[in-house]
């Protein structure tokens, strides 16, 4: 239940940094190929469609045993293989992505992997702010105990 | 050597300062009798029994079926398995950080992200540790707990 209660928080997390990368991933896009396209109202649809593709992997690859930083690096590739392919299997499938063009299926093959490392970059500060509260306690701990 | 006594309020840590010029055997003495005071563990190394102080562990690990205590810069065997050797120091500063490691909160010199959730902890003798991102919770809960649960002096 808490792995549970744990993983959802995290996929919650993951979910709007992704939201939101993938909105300015989209607008780059679109600024830098299909510039003239007019879309509708459900164009604001897609960044939550894809950011929810982007969570599944949270739910698959469970942390709880204690992986070494070789395997988690390998997890970490796998999991961003199949965001990539996905992510352009959609597109090649969406009429309304212009994939006939070479530098849109590199420019969503390239976002995809900036959009990944910034959730990580996004991942590591929220983990530094809980360390950073951590040792906070830590010291008060030390301190009440009195430090050895 | 002069001697002073003082009582402190309860909400001060109690705390016994040893001042010296010299590390002569005679101190030496009583830091390892305020030590013993602490609680000692029964272990071995290279075939000799071995009293080694709580206050010492900086953390202890099971490998291979055999539970290990590692104090600053040696380790030691204990005739324990991991969940006898945390029953034994429950109350103390020692909490789960690994499902086969035990690690002394009053050993840890500061902790930094890990990646996916872990973190690791530096220990003050420069080794670092991996709290595995199961009992990173139970770590916050022990430092966070009103009269800090996990700990006690050690």
């Amino acid at each position: 239940m808490k792995i549970i209660k744990e993983r959802l928080q995290e996929a919650v997390r993951l979910y709007f940094v992704l939201v939101t990368l993938i909105s300015v991933l989209l607008m780059i896009l679109g600024m830098a190929f299909d510039r003239d396209r007019i879309l509708g109202y459900e164009v604001f649809l897609s960044p939550l469609i894809y950011a929810a593709i982007g969570i599944i992997p949270v739910f698959f690859f469970g942390n709880e045993k204690e992986i070494s930083m070789k395997r988690l690096l390998i997890q970490r590739f796998i999991t961003l293989g199949f965001i990539e392919t996905v992510m352009l299997a959609l597109a090649f499938s969406a009429s309304t992505i212009p994939t006939e063009k070479k530098g849109v299926v590199i420019g969503i093959a390239v976002g995809i992997v900036v959009v990944y490392v910034l959730s990580l970059a996004a991942e590591y500060l929220f983990e530094l702010g809980v360390s950073k509260s951590i040792n906070k306690a830590l010291a008060e701990y030390q301190s009440e105990n009195g430090s050895n | 050597m002069e001697l002073k006594v003082k009582q402190v309020p309860t909400e001060q840590p109690e705390v016994l300062e040893i001042r010296y010029h010299k590390l002569t055997d005679e101190i030496e003495e009583i830091i390892s009798f305020v030590k013993s005071r602490q609680g000692q563990l029964d272990a071995r190394k290279d075939g000799r029994e071995i009293e080694i102080p709580v206050v010492d562990v900086f953390y202890a690990e099971s490998v291979d079926n055999r539970v290990f205590l590692y104090t600053e810069k040696d380790s030691f065997e204990v005739r324990l398995k991991l969940y006898e050797l945390e029953e034994k120091l429950g109350g103390r500063s020692f909490i789960r950080v690994q499902k086969s490691m035990l690690l002394n909160l009053m050993k840890i010199k500061s902790i930094k992200p890990a990646l996916g959730g872990r973190y690791s902890a530096l220990l003050k003798n420069g080794e670092e540790i991996v709290i595995s991102r199961k009992y990173v919770m139970d770590l916050k809960n022990a430092l966070t707990r009103p009269g800090h649960g996990a700990g006690g002096k050690v």
